[in-house]
């Protein structure tokens, strides 16, 4: 893959180079418009964590965290484990991403995966419940982009649905209303849902899957879309600014639908698990 | 030339390359009447003196350099250009010797010569040498592969042109455009690039960026670069 | 908790078999991030870290940029689940401290003066954390100032001394940092005979010093040759091409 330009703002020439390529079905990087990058997945990655998972969708490389503590659960939902996403994009990454606290990209990405893993309910957070009203388990999800080119939404949610799919947390048992560590002894997070997202581009009329860098600074606007099953959606975020003409909805779901069971298979794939398994 | 290091011989930064002070190079320094490498690189041995070219390096703008810049900011009489890493060239626009001076908006890709690198900037020519590129395919490696990619004489860049039929812009500071008869083409001349790019220390590039280039051109569909 | 804790078993070694001045499995490799202008992964044991360096390029703000050199901007960081107790995100005090005595350390070895008005960033990556992170840290910092090509007058790599029950180790694991009774990380340029780093946590004779120095140095040079090594292997050549 070559880089060109390097800096934020698009070239003239970049965007008619990439329409021109588009009336020919091609991309820069000689995809057709609906194929998304090479995805690799690894899960335990970090062996202080809960549970790990790095994956890498072309040059761009995340890598998700969990972290499970004791706490007290949320007052509006007493029966319910506690989680929450974090997501950092680390200056390492790309040219445009400084050093400090979260900018509203990286909080958007993480409410984004928050709503992909939360409303698909993917984790069954009743199970987590040690002293209903008292004591549940806290859920950390960290996700840090370490290498960035274009698209961190789909192998943030990815990372973080493999993360906690594969994690081992700590076991507590209740005795006399006392909670207590089983040592040596881990549990799995309940999982019902593998959630993924599809980031879809729009270069004048013509819809785009995992766009590049490159091409994220020449479109018109883009569209993530969460699915929590083959047939549910679980979240959608218009993330850029422009204009999404309302006729292009239909096809923009429907493409992102097949993408997702791709993303989905391969998630599976990778962590040998799913949620039929279970049942 | 040296007790220490033989030519084409890997070095990296802090390694001893020769006693005689009179004998150092490009990117190397002299410390305690000793000369060593500055970065990683390959030693090479020229007009008596001992050199490291860098595998990787930033750009370091020279007077009649030509370059490949963006426009990035339209100041009262100038224009900015960004030619990547820190350097920032400035140009009039409004030239004495071009009858009409040429319009130019942010964001649009010219070429030009270098006329001064001062302390305020580097200036770049505004008039005679400015081109403004209108359509290719924009590429960038790493400057200090330019020389390779230009080769003895114009070699290489000259074989590029046979093999793909493109026209190319090379600017010293890494940025090439390539303007060809159709994108599979300027694809082949992109993926060329990249080869010489990543090859250039390896011997017997000309015969193997030909061979890639034909492979690609003949192939069906485009190669996934 | 008033506990013993006995940090060698009873033929000397310590808790994970290694001898006193042995190091832990180092793995290092160059140009692993693809949009940074240099880039390295070191592990040292378990602590895992990624380095990656941006520059030279425009001083931000501009206000802050030097008329005769560049400024190093430097981030030590760690990730959130890199710890056992989950660290906060957000710079710690400790993170801020350890930034400044790595940038200071990596200050002293780059010919800043080559680009006037501009910066050079290097960002340190904690991914998991098992001691030993800001010497291994600085050794990926040099090793990603190298693979940018930044011109400096040495590549530095560091290490940790610890004293524990008495006696000096070098490169401590998390329990012997913990439970001993000094910590001494130390990063030089070997090739210049250069301090770059040095602080001390505990408490130490100036023999104890001397010898601590000593093992110091024996853990960088190896840890020098394997950086070397990573930057060289960039270069390896390959096998002759199909011919059609």
């Amino acid at each position: 893959m070559y880089r060109i330009g390097g800096k934020p703002y698009p070239t003239k020439i970049l965007h008619d180079k990439l329409y021109e390529l588009i009336l020919h079905e091609k991309r820069l990087d000689g995809r057709s418009p609906y194929e998304s990058r090479q995805i690799t997945l690894q899960t335990n990655v970090i062996e202080k964590a809960d549970g790990s998972a790095q994956v890498s969708i072309g040059g761009t490389k995340i890598i998700a965290g969990i972290k499970a503590e004791v706490g007290s659960p949320y007052p509006d939902t007493p029966n319910q484990a506690n989680m929450t996403v974090n997501a950092e994009l680390l200056p390492l990454a790309s040219r445009s991403f400084e050093p400090g606290p979260p900018d509203e990209r990286a909080i958007e990405l993480a409410r984004v995966v928050d709503r992909c893993i939360r409303e698909s309910k993917a984790i069954d957070l009743e199970k987590l419940v040690y002293i209903p009203g008292q004591k549940v388990a806290v859920l950390y999800i960290d996700i840090y982009v370490l290498d960035y080119d274009g698209n961190y939404f789909d192998p943030s949610v990815l990372a973080a649905v493999a993360a906690l799919a594969t994690a081992k947390i700590k076991k507590f048992e209740v005795t006399n209303g006392i909670l207590k560590l089983v040592e040596g002894e881990y549990i799995n997070i309940p999982m019902r849902r593998l959630p993924v997202s599809v980031t879809l581009g729009l270069f004048m009329d013509k819809i785009i899957v995992d766009p590049t860098a490159i091409e994220e600074s020449a479109l018109d606007t883009s569209l993530i879309v969460g699915w929590s099953t083959e047939d549910e959606i679980a979240a959608i975020q218009k993330n850029t600014p422009g204009r999404l003409p309302f006729n292009i909805l239909e096809e923009a779901i429907n493409i992102s639908r097949e993408v997702s069971i791709r993303y989905r298979k391969k998630l599976i794939e990778n962590i040998g698990w799913s949620p039929e398994l279970m049942s | 030339m040296s007790d220490y290091v033989s030519e084409w011989e890997v070095v990296t930064p802090g390694q001893l390359l020769c006693d005689e002070p009179k004998k150092a190079g490009s990117h190397t320094y002299i410390y305690g009447g000793k000369v060593y490498s500055a970065v990683t690189g390959v030693v090479n041995f020229r007009n008596a003196k001992i050199n490291v070219i860098p595998a990787k390096g930033p750009y370091r703008p020279q007077e009649d350099d030509d370059i490949i810049g963006i426009v990035i900011d339209i100041k009262p009489n100038m224009y900015e250009v960004d030619l990547g890493w820190h350097v920032i060239g400035l140009m009039k626009s409004r030239s004495k010797r071009r009858k009409t001076s040429l319009k130019l908006q942010v964001g649009d890709v010219v070429y030009t010569t270098v006329k001064y690198c001062g302390i305020r900037g580097v200036f770049l020519d505004g008039g005679e040498s400015l081109k403004k590129i209108e359509k290719g395919l924009l590429v960038m490696i790493n400057p200090v592969k330019i020389p390779r990619l230009i080769g003895k004489k114009g070699s290489m860049l000259n074989l590029l042109k046979r093999e793909t039929n493109c026209q190319f812009y090379v600017g010293r500071n890494g940025l090439i455009a390539i303007i060809g008869p159709d994108s599979k083409n300027e694809f082949a001349a992109a993926s060329a690039i990249k080869l010489i790019e990543e090859e250039s220390h390896l011997k017997g590039l000309s015969d193997r960026v030909s061979a890639h280039i034909r492979k690609i051109l003949l192939s069906g569909d485009e190669e996934d670069v | 908790m008033c506990e013993v804790v006995n940090l060698f078993t009873e033929d000397g070694k310590r808790l994970d078999g290694r001898g006193l001045d042995e190091m832990r499995k180092v793995r290092m490799e160059v140009g692993v991030l693809d949009k940074c202008d240099g880039s390295a992964y070191v592990e040292l044991g378990r602590t895992k870290i990624f380095a990656a360096v941006y520059g030279p390029r425009e001083a931000h703000p501009r206000h802050l940029a030097q008329p005769h050199r560049a400024i190093l901007n430097c981030r030590y960081h760690m990730a959130t689940f890199s710890v056992a107790d989950r660290k906060p995100a957000g710079m710690t005090r400790r993170e801020i401290e350890l930034t400044k005595v790595i940038k200071e350390g990596l200050e002293t070895l780059i010919f800043l003066d080559e680009f006037p008005r501009s910066a050079i960033d290097v960002f340190i990556e904690i991914m998991q954390a098992d001691a030993g992170t800001r010497t291994a840290g600085i050794t990926a910092a040099s090793l990603a100032l190298a693979d940018a090509g930044i011109p400096m007058m040495d590549l530095c790599a560091g290490i940790a001394v610890g004293k524990v029950m008495g006696k000096l180790i070098l490169d401590p694991s998390e329990e012997e940092d913990k439970y001993g009774e000094a910590d001494m990380p130390i990063a030089m340029a070997p090739r210049l005979n250069t301090i770059v780093l040095l602080q001390l946590n505990g408490r130490l004779t100036i023999a104890e010093f001397k010898e601590a120095l000593n093992l110091a140095r024996k853990g960088i040079e190896t840890l020098y040759e394997l950086q070397r090594k990573a930057l060289k292997s960039k270069f390896a050549s390959i096998e002759e091409p199909e011919v059609e």
